[in-house]
This record gives structure tokens, C-alpha cells and sequence, in this order.
């Protein structure tokens, strides 16, 4: 394989790193990785209905207000820094 | 192992709802999105919710929108959907079905975070249509079109980018991350999008509004916001208003707005903001040449917290739910009376932040409810008991939630409303209506037979007794019906009487002694048979005289006789049945050049009790669903229950494709009805069945109703389609509903909330009707004067609890016994023992254990009792003053949520990690668990299906089966240590021996209940589930390999042929999260007969078949 080809390839995955958020690199911490998964989560619940709506049965709340609380920045913005000491 | 998976009701709650004219025109219409399912109703005059159409998309709706050319008449549908896709649709009113106008694909299938489809916006003025642009690093929360007349599209955004606050890890960017509302301009000439402007907007923000634009108001858009609403536009300031807050609502929770209508006139526009807790709120804008002045927020009305609302033009409120029932409300006024209001003008703001504005609920003001639509959403468990003795065990639903939670009793069936019930003189036999003359709209009697008189009533105002109708009142009759344009006719043992218009009466006697044993009659042509078989043969002639044609004498008694309905523009019909007791159909011609031939003859195996001859007239769609050419049935209700059907040649007379079914224990008297306008077929068997035409199926459905004897169609200025009936010495007339969304009927009773559900040890301590349910709620107070039901209970502060135990009698609706928990506690922390008293109708509390988690799952095992509690599996014994432990595992990965047994195995789900099969050895008193499944399920229902296998679905929306490996089961149970020296040793992580799974199938719905059980006597057994969407469905297994190779050959063909509506691949949505096993897809099947005929034909040549005439 050529150096060139190596290159090629790198800026490929860069390519789908940058359109494709989640895509992982081999320098991806334990911590990030968690953190996609969280928020692809999160996302999954809002998309589909019927999970949102078994949530919100089991917390009580309306769906509009669950959907919001997956959508609030405590839950998919914060949680990324402030576990970001921990990173292993 | 080979499964059917088929809906049997669909699902009734709604994610979703948009109005418009989507049939063009004027009507107002609906389309709802439930889930998977996209359907059309529409409000009739009165306000009843009627579905017209109603289609299942194999795929998950995540949005609707609808949007209308300019200048137009007929509002289109674009759909946002996981299938990676963007699809506008069209609804076709010939067809009766959505037409597929557009699919562009811009994505991945499935709902992901960087896949768009979670939101659509349209361009007011219809000419642009937006999906929310994923950007990385950027949450959209809300999209919506800025109305900005006939200027370069705009649309506006909620969004929050984190891109700075992934990068620092202290997290101070993470707290000042900032919401932001961005307009998008479209420039048509360039067919670009640009930025066109982005503003700072309030953190809670979660809603966007459009406000009408152009020549109607000034522009901009509304952005909803924890506890405010704020009117934003390019250069101009926020102008922002508080919500009103309840009065009791707890400090620290916010007020959110969950759904939003427009109304728009000529003149005037306003908006209806409903919050999460169920207030509606009325909202106007003061604008001016200068922009908009002032907000104001009035309260309005409160409802049940919606998913959807949409503001009729007809003055309609459409409210969907978001659990139980939906419902259309009319406009008595629209909030212009003084009421509570906030306003941007008065708003305060204090050192602790803005002013609230306080509020009580009140009673409806503005609003009157006129028509609901059931939803069983969320049906969080099922049980299916047969408690009360019926034929068929009848479903017992734990639906909806908090205050308006049910128990529902489903039915297979369908609903009927009675309309009236009275009793008669004596016990009747039969009994008939009949018009005076052939053009009436409305019957004109009623005829009651009696064992030795006949009873006359007329239909009027009011239904009386009368005398003068001409009608032979002190013999029984055999018949009664309008012969010619307008003279009538009655048929008794002794001859016929055939009553003129003008009064004169002709009398025919039976020759000799010989008695009239059965009739057959079509309106203009009239078949006797005489005691000894002998037939005679009458017509009607051109001056309305009834002739005696033919004579034919047959070989023994005759069991039944129909003639077929004269064609249209014909004189007679060609064709008579004859059923006789030698278990043989005879169709014999009735044309003068063959007069009495036989044509055909069927031989069946049981005599024939009652025969029909149903038309099918040919229809090119239209609303009723698919094309069929015309076609005859014959039917035959046997002596033996069975109803048997075939088709009769309609130049030959030749039978062909005959299909036989098992109705109930009693001959089917089969009995012709009109639904819908259409022939119909009602079987009374010893229950009530009907078969009709709906949506393109012939279905043959048994009506929730009790065993009649006699009936007949009946058609009054109250009731255009009704039913008249005779059982016992009652006459009842009722109309069948109909049902659109399936064959289920709910009958609601006593609210109560479950968290588990027992049908309290059926059989086994003979209190099988009984309920036991544990309830848990977060109401506080009861004493609000305001029915919890359309108000919601108070807000309580958080870790507060309110839960109840009811026991239920189902038959008289009460609640026996009711238990509340007292002092906020819960249905955890606590295991309570309760003994039955008074034959299972109270509770006593025997003692309480504490436990250290919560117990999610208990089981009776071996006279003792089983608990999961958090992962910890424990064998209790019942002690006098507690539960005595016995014996425990703690190894199981997560929480205990179901526990099952069957000898001494106990199969053990976990909350995530799906099933662990466990073995009790009493003599080293030990738990241990000997296998368990490789894949991590979060379960949310499971069942126990035989020795080694067990069913369960997650919360995902899967159904699956696993299995022990037959040789692994025979180790384990010949093995003395039963596997245990095995066991210590383990394997990946987990026990020994792993489960195979040996079906998966994704229903695309969380299912909260799984139950074995036979819906049909004698029937098989299948696997019930219910749904978080209110849907129930079945999972049937085949019984023959042909079947299997058949089913599956369609299941590929429909796959070809037909491919969802909204562009997700049928194969990929079934395998959604795992690959579809063994199930074949009976939705996608039962889409069969809604296909245009010549793919009808060219799948069914590709199976060697011929596609069935329904």
C-alpha cells in the first residue's frame, strides 16, 4: 500500500467523521464513546413514540414535557463535561 | 417453530393529527398518525368521528404536515417517517386510498440522531417544504414556516449548538451554551438556502408557532418557552408574556407548552396553546402598522392533554390525546369573555424574575364535547380470562393513565347500541319488516309470529299495535314481505295472502291437507314448499297479480328454499335453492324454458337450517375500498354450526370455491341486512354474526350481543340501518357500529391504574372472577371539585405517592374492596400479604415485609413465594408475623421484573438482560441459575410458553421466543446435580448454558403484555400482545409446513409488489433491531385484496393460484 493511498484513506474517515456524528477514530475515549451512545439514546426515544410514551407513563409526565427533558442540555450537553475528569 | 403476527385491533392512539381538505372541496377532514398507521377521518354533520380510510405503513410516523398549492383546492400530506425519506401523499377519493405523489430520499432508515425526519415545516404559501437541517454539534428542537406572503420562503428554528461545549471539559461552556432562533431563507431564483438571521432566545424554548404573515398579520413567529411565550421576528423586539400558572402547581415546576392550533379568518387570527397540563390558552396579538404591540395570554378551557389539536373551519376542535381517549369538541364561544389573562404589557419583572399570573381551572366555557374515539393507550397489561362463562374469553385491559385510566372488557366482535327493547305478549318465532311500497325509504311494519297468531306493528312516531293492515292475525306466519311495486304479502301454513294496495285480498290454500313448510321469496318471484316436498312456484305478473307457474315435486322433505335477488333490469332471477335433509343444496333454474331443472347440486355434511343468496354487485372502488366484480354467494347455515359459502356460477349455476366455518352451537339462520348500503349477511348462530364488506374484505365478524333467535333489517327515520330482532319473549332492535379500527369492542368499567395485574389464582383457589390489581397514582388531593378525569390530578411534589389495591367484581362493575396505601407509600419497599375473604370479593392484611429494593416480580412457587427484588431472587415462606427467607441468588445482572414457573424450573426475566432459567433444589436448598440468553434484552412483557421456551418482548418494540436446545433441556433434567457442577464453572460471563432464540419479530410498538390463549372454541392457540399504542395482536403458529412456504411466498411477493407507503423497506423495518425470524407478516398479507386486480392475478399465478373472489 502506498503512503499516498494511507492518506486517502484517513481523510476519507475524517470526511465521514466530520458528516457523520458518532463515527468513531482510534482515538476516541471510553468517555466520548459513552456519551454518543447517550445521546444517540436519547435521540431513539424521542423518534419513537411508543418508547416516549412508556417513559412518560412511568415518570408521570406529559410526553411534550419528556420529550423535552431528553432534549434539555442537562441531560445531552452536561453529562458530557461533567464526566470528562473521569476520562480513562 | 413458523408464527403469523396479525393486528387484530389497530392502534387508537395518536402521535400526531393535521386537518384540511384532502379530499378537495369543502370538508374538513383529519389524518392522524398512530404510530405506524396513517388513517383519514372525518366529522359528519353531526360531529361523529367517522375513518375513512386507514393504512398501515410498516414504518414509524414521526411527523405530518400538509400544505396546499396556491390556489388550489386540496391540501396534500408530506410525511416524516424513520424510512429515511420524505413522501407527499395524496388522499384519492375514488380509490379510497392514499396516493404516493412524491419519495425523495435524503437519508438512513431508522430514527437517528443524524438522520432528519423528527420534523417538517411548510412554507405558509405552500411552496417549500423543510426537514430540520442536521448540522453537527446542533440540537433542533423546533421547525416551523415564517409566513411571509409571496417573499423567498423563510423558515425559522430552535437550535443549540455544543460544539464548544464538547470541547471544554469544566463544563463552563456546557452552562452558558445558549438556544438560538434561526431564520433560513430559500431563494427561489437561486435554489438556495442561506442563514438569513439568528437571535438569542430564551433556554426553555421548545416550540415554534407560525404567525400569519403577509395581508393577514404581521409575520414572525411565537416561540414557546418554560412558563412564557415570546413573539420574535427579524427587527423587532421580543415581546414576551408569562403563562398563567394553577394555583396549587408546586413552585419548582415549570409550565410547558405541548400542543399548538392556529385559527385563521379573513379578519382575525388567534392561537390555542395547550400546556403539559392540560390548560388551553387563548393567544392574541396586538399589531399595528409599527408591528406587534402586545401578546395577550387568556385562559381558555381545559382539556386532557393532547398530542395534536386542530381547529376545524366548521367550528370543530379535534383534541388527540396523548393517552385515552380522543375526542371533537364544538366551539360554544371563543374566549372573549374577561377571564384570567397575562399580557406583555403587564408583565413584571422582580428580583426573583418575573411575575406569575395565577389561575383556577373551570368547568368547560367555551368548549362542549360532542363526540369521542376511543384509545386504549396505553394498555399497560392484558389478561384473557373467560370470567364470564361466555363462548370466547373476553380481554381485560388496564388502559390509560392517572385519572383517566380504565379497566376495559374487550370482545371480539362487533359493538352494537341498542335501541330499543320491549317485551311481546308471548314467546315469538319470527319476525319480519316490510315497506308499503318499493320506493319508501322506511319500513311500515313490523310482523311478529307467533306459535298460533301473528301480532302487526306499524312504525310511525311511535311503534304500535295495529289491526287494519290487512295481515291474517290468528295464524302463524312463514313470511311476510313486499311482492310487486306496492302490495304485500303473507305467507301461513294454509296458503298465502296477498294483500293489494287499494285494499283487496287474495287468498291461495294449499291444496288438500297439506301445509306450507317453507318459503323462499324475492320480491317479485315466490318458491312454497308444501309439508311432503312438493314445490310450487309463483310469480308476479305485469298487473301485480301473483301467478302460479310451475309445480315440481321433490324427492323428500325440504329443509330451506331461497331465491336469488333479481338482477337489475331483469324480471326474475334464474336461480332457487333448495336445501334438503338428504345433506344436499340443490340450485335449481327458475327460467321458463327450464323451469325446475336441476343445475347443480352440493353435497354438505351436515342438512342445511337456512339458506341466502348474497349479490356482491360490482363497484369500482369508491369509498368502500377495492374493485370486485359482481358476484353471487350462496350460503348455507348446516345444522351442525357450520356456515358454509360458495360461489354460484352467474350463467351456469355451477357451485364453485366452497368455504365452510364453524360459527357456534346452533344452526346459523342466515338473514340479509344492509351496512352501509351494501348487502350483508347476519348469521344468527348462538351468538350473532355478521358478514360484510369493509375496506375491500368480506368479514365475518361475530357481533358483541347475546343469542337471537329470529331477526330482520329495519329502517325508520330514527335509525336508517337498524336491526330487529326476537329472543325469548323479547323484541329488541339495535344498529351495529361500525367499528373502522377493528374487531374489538371496549366496555369500559370502574377507573383504576395498574402496576401489576394479577387474575387472581384462576382455578387454582377458585376465585376466578376476581381481579387483584395494585394501583399506584401521585394524586394528592381528592376533594377537588373538578372531575379528576378532564383536569388531571395537582401536581404533587416529586417522590410523592398515592397507590390503592381494588378488587373488582367484572360482572357487576364495583369495586369489592379498595385498599389505600397510607403515608406516601408505595408499591415498593414492602411486600404486603393480603388473604381473600368472603368467597375472593376483600382483602385482609395478613403481615408486611420490608425489603431492601423494590419487588417488581413475584411468583407462587411450590407453596412458597418467589421474589425479585432489585437482583436479588428470593424464596420466601409465609410466617406468621413476615415472610421467612428461605433461600436467595443474588447473581442476576440487573432487576428482576418477571418471574415464572413451571415444576421446578423458574424462568427469571431480567429488566435488561432478558431471561435466566433457573432450577430449585429442595435438598440443598438452592437457587442457581443453569441458562441464560447471549443478547441483552430490556424486557417489558414476557410469558412462558412450554418446558423450554419462553416469550418475551423489549422495550424496543420487538417480539421474540428462546428456547433451550433440546439435548441441553434432556441434560439438565437427567443430570442428578442438574447441571450444577456446570454451572460453577460458567461461560461468557454468565451460566453455562445459553437459550437459542428461535423467533424475533419487530411489532414497532412497545409491548407491555403477552398471554397464550384461544380466541375461537376449539380453535388454536396463539400469542395475544398489547401495546403501548392501544393496538392488540396476535402471533398464530402454523400447523403445516405448506402453509408456512405459501405464506411466506406472498409475504416476498407483497414485498415486490407492494412496497410501503412511506417508503421504508418492509423486510428492513421487521428486522429493525435484530433479523426477522419465522414470522411472517400477516399485515402485509392482508394488504392482498386492497391490490389492483391484474397484480392480484399475477402474484396468485406465481403461487399456482387463483385469487379469491374476495
Amino acid at each position: 500500500m502506498q503512503a499516498s493511498d494511507r492518506f486517502n484513506i484517513n481523510s476519507q474517515l475524517e470526511h465521514l467523521q466530520a458528516k457523520y456524528v458518532g463515527t468513531g477514530h482510534a482515538d476516541l475515549n471510553r468517555f466520548e464513546w459513552a456519551v454518543n451512545i447517550q445521546r444517540d439514546s436519547y435521540a431513539s426515544y424521542i423518534g419513537h413514540y411508543p418508547m416516549l410514551a412508556y417513559f412518560a407513563v412511568a415518570e408521570n409526565e406529559s410526553i411534550g414535557r419528556e420529550r423535552y427533558n431528553f432534549m434539555q442540555k442537562e441531560k445531552t450537553i452536561k453529562s458530557c463535561s461533567s464526566g470528562y475528569e473521569v476520562k480513562c | 417453530m413458523y408464527l403469523y403476527n396479525l393486528t387484530l385491533q389497530q392502534a387508537t392512539g395518536i402521535v400526531s393529527a393535521i386537518n384540511g381538505n384532502f379530499s378537495g372541496g369543502k370538508i374538513q377532514e383529519i389524518v392522524v398518525a398512530r404510530g405506524k398507521i396513517l388513517s383519514l377521518l372525518r366529522p359528519d354533520e353531526l360531529g361523529k368521528l367517522q375513518t375513512l380510510h386507514s393504512v398501515e405503513i410498516f414504518g414509524c410516523i414521526r411527523s405530518l404536515a400538509q400544505f396546499r398549492l396556491t390556489g388550489a383546492q386540496k391540501d396534500y400530506i408530506v410525511v416524516g417517517s424513520d424510512s429515511g425519506r420524505i413522501v407527499i401523499l395524496e388522499y384519492n377519493k375514488e380509490k379510497n386510498v392514499f396516493d404516493k405523489v412524491h419519495q425523495e430520499t435524503f437519508g438512513k432508515s431508522g430514527c437517528r440522531r443524524i438522520v432528519p425526519g423528527q420534523y417538517l415545516a411548510i412554507d405558509p404559501k405552500g411552496r417549500a417544504v423543510m426537514i430540520e437541517a442536521h448540522k453537527s454539534h446542533t440540537i433542533v428542537y423546533s421547525i416551523c414556516g415564517v409566513d411571509c406572503g409571496f417573499d423567498n420562503p423563510i423558515f425559522a428554528a430552535i437550535e443549540l449548538d455544543y460544539s464548544e461545549a464538547d470541547q471544554d471539559s469544566t463544563g463552563v461552556a456546557a452552562g452558558e451554551a445558549q438556544k438560538h432562533l434561526t431564520f433560513y431563507e430559500l431563494d427561489l431564483g437561486l435554489n438556495h438556502v442561506s442563514r438569513k438571521w439568528s437571535d438569542q432566545v430564551d433556554n426553555g424554548a421548545n416550540m415554534l408557532v407560525t404567525v400569519p404573515g403577509g395581508g393577514d398579520g404581521p409575520s414572525g413567529v411565537l416561540v414557546c418557552a418554560e412558563n412564557f411565550v415570546i413573539y420574535k421576528n427579524q427587527g423587532h423586539p421580543d415581546i414576551r408574556a408569562v403563562i398563567p400558572r394553577r394555583a396549587d402547581l408546586p413552585e419548582e415546576r415549570g409550565v410547558l407548552i405541548v400542543s399548538a392550533a392556529t385559527h385563521k379568518q379573513k379578519s382575525m387570527f388567534f392561537f390555542l396553546l395547550q400546556t403539559e397540563y392540560g390548560d388551553i390558552f387563548k393567544v392574541t396579538l396586538e399589531h399595528g402598522n409599527d408591528g406587534v404591540t402586545e401578546l395577550k395570554i387568556k385562559y381558555f378551557d381545559t382539556i386532557p392533554v393532547t398530542a395534536s389539536m386542530c381547529v376545524l373551519k366548521t367550528g370543530f376542535l379535534f383534541a388527540a390525546s396523548e393517552f385515552g381517549n380522543h375526542a371533537l369538541y364544538q366551539f360554544q364561544a371563543i374566549g372573549d369573555d374577561p377571564d384570567v389573562e397575562s399580557s406583555s404589557s403587564t408583565l413584571m419583572e422582580t428580583e426573583e424574575g418575573f411575575q406569575p399570573v395565577f389561575f383556577q381551572p373551570r368547568g368547560l366555557k367555551n368548549l362542549v364535547r360532542i363526540d369521542r374515539a376511543e384509545s386504549l393507550m396505553p394498555i399497560m397489561d392484558m389478561k384473557i380470562a373467560n370470567l364470564f362463562e361466555e363462548e370466547t374469553p373476553q380481554i381485560y385491559s388496564l388502559c390509560g393513565r392517572g385519572p383517566r385510566s380504565s379497566l376495559r372488557i374487550l370482545r371480539p366482535g362487533l359493538a352494537i347500541s341498542e335501541m330499543a327493547v320491549s317485551q311481546l305478549p308471548g314467546v315469538p318465532s319470527a319476525v319480519w319488516t316490510v315497506k308499503k311500497n318499493v320506493n319508501d325509504a322506511f319500513d311500515a311494519y313490523i310482523v311478529v309470529s307467533f306459535a298460533n297468531a301473528t301480532l302487526v306493528l306499524s312504525i310511525g312516531e311511535t311503534v304500535e299495535e295495529v289491526s287494519d293492515s290487512g295481515f291474517l292475525d290468528t295464524t302463524p306466519s312463514l313470511a311476510v314481505s313486499l311482492i310487486g311495486d306496492d302490495s304485500l304479502m303473507q305467507v301461513h301454513p294454509n296458503g298465502i295472502r296477498h294483500i293489494r294496495e287499494d285494499g283487496r285480498i287474495n287468498e291461495w290454500r294449499t291444496p288438500g291437507k297439506r301445509t306450507t313448510v317453507k318459503v323462499g321469496s324475492n320480491g317479485l318471484q315466490v318458491v312454497i314448499a308444501l309439508s311432503g316436498g312438493e314445490l310450487i312456484y309463483f310469480e308476479v305478473d305485469m298487473t301485480g297479480q301473483l301467478m302460479e307457474v310451475e309445480k315440481h315435486e321433490m324427492s323428500g322433505d325440504v329443509a330451506c328454499l331461497d331465491i336469488a335477488p333479481v338482477p337489475e333490469g331483469r324480471q326474475r332471477s334464474r336461480f332457487l335453492a333448495v336445501g334438503s335433509y338428504d345433506n344436499t343444496i340443490r340450485i335449481l333454474s327458475l327460467d321458463p324454458d327450464d323451469c325446475m331443472q336441476v343445475l347443480s347440486v352440493q353435497s354438505v355434511s351436515s342438512p342445511p337450517e337456512s339458506l341466502l343468496f348474497l349479490e356482491v354487485k360490482a363497484s369500482i372502488g369508491g369509498e368502500d375500498g377495492a374493485d370486485h366484480p359482481a358476484n353471487l354467494f350462496l350460503n348455507a347455515g348446516l345444522q351442525n354450526g357450520v356456515l358454509f359459502r360458495t360461489v354460484v356460477d352467474m350463467i351456469t349455476g355451477q357451485l364453485s370455491d366452497s368455504r365452510s366455518r364453524f360459527l357456534g352451537l346452533r344452526a346459523p339462520k342466515l338473514f340479509s341486512v344492509k351496512v352501509r348500503g351494501r348487502p350483508a349477511m347476519l348469521c344468527l348462530s348462538s351468538r350473532p354474526w355478521l358478514g360484510y364488506i369493509h375496506q375491500g374484505h368480506f368479514l365475518l365478524t361475530p357481533l358483541s350481543y347475546e343469542t337471537l333467535e329470529f331477526a330482520a333489517s329495519f329502517s325508520s327515520d330514527q335509525c336508517a340501518e337498524g336491526v330487529v330482532s326476537v329472543a325469548g319473549d323479547a323484541l329488541r332492535v339495535f344498529t351495529i357500529e361500525q367499528s373502522d379500527q377493528g374487531s374489538y369492542t371496549a366496555e369500559e368499567r370502574e377507573a383504576a391504574r395498574k402496576e401489576c395485574f394479577e387474575a387472581a389464582g384462576m382455578g387454582e383457589n377458585g376465585n376466578g372472577n376476581m381481579n387483584q390489581m395494585e394501583n399506584g397514582g401521585d394524586d394528592e388531593d381528592k376533594e377537588d371539585p373538578l372531575c379528576d378525569e378532564q383536569y388531571g390530578y395537582p401536581k404533587a411534589e416529586s417522590n410523592k405517592w398515592v397507590s390503592c389495591i381494588r378488587v373488582l367484581d367484572p360482572r357487576t362493575a364495583a369495586t369489592t374492596c379498595l385498599l389505600e396505601l397510607q403515608d406516601n407509600e408505595a408499591a415498593f419497599r414492602f411486600i404486603h400479604i393480603y388473604r381473600f375473604l368472603e368467597d375472593g370479593r376483600s382483602l385482609e392484611l395478613l403481615h408486611k415485609t420490608q425489603v431492601e429494593g423494590v419487588p417488581l416480580a413475584l411468583c407462587q412457587f411450590q407453596g412458597r413465594l418467589l421474589a425479585g427484588i432489585g437482583s436479588v431472587l428470593r424464596l420466601y415462606d409465609l410466617g406468621k408475623k413476615r415472610l421467612l427467607r428461605k433461600c436467595e441468588n443474588k447473581l442476576f445482572p440487573n432487576s428482576i421484573v418477571s418471574i415464572q414457573t413451571y415444576r421446578d424450573r423458574i424462568y427469571v426475566g431480567d429488566i435488561q438482560e432478558s431471561f435466566h432459567f433457573c432450577k430449585y433444589r429442595r435438598d440443598e436448598n438452592q437457587l442457581y441459575i443453569f441458562s441464560d440468553d447471549v443478547v441483552p434484552r430490556w424486557l417489558t412483557a414476557s410469558y412462558h410458553i412450554d418446558f423450554d421456551t419462553m416469550a418475551g418482548a423489549d422495550k424496543f418494540g420487538n417480539v421474540y421466543f428462546v428456547r433451550l436446545p433440546q439435548d441441553v433441556s434432556d441434560e439438565i433434567e437427567e443430570d442428578p446435580t442438574g447441571g450444577k457442577i456446570k454451572w460453577e464453572q460458567g461461560r461468557l460471563n454468565g451460566a453455562p448454558n445459553k437459550v437459542e432464540e428461535i423467533v424475533q419479530f419487530h411489532v414497532g410498538d412497545v409491548v407491555t403484555s403477552l398471554q397464550k390463549a384461544s380466541l375461537i372454541p376449539g380453535g388454536g392457540e396463539c400469542v395475544l400482545y398489547g401495546t403501548v399504542m392501544g393496538s392488540l395482536g396476535a402471533l398464530l403458529p402454523f400447523t403445516s409446513r405448506d402453509d408456512v412456504d405459501f405464506f411466506s411466498h406472498l409475504e416476498m411477493h407483497m414485498r415486490q409488489e407492494h412496497p410501503p407507503l412511506c417508503g421504508r423497506d418492509h423486510m428492513a423495518y421487521r428486522s429493525a433491531y435484530f433479523p426477522v425470524k419465522d414470522v411472517v407478516d400477516g399485515d402485509l398479507c392482508e394488504q392482498f385484496p386492497t391490490l389492483p386486480l391484474d397484480l392480484q392475478r399475477k402474484i396468485a399465478d406465481e403461487l399456482d393460484r387463483t385469487p379469491g373472489r374476495y
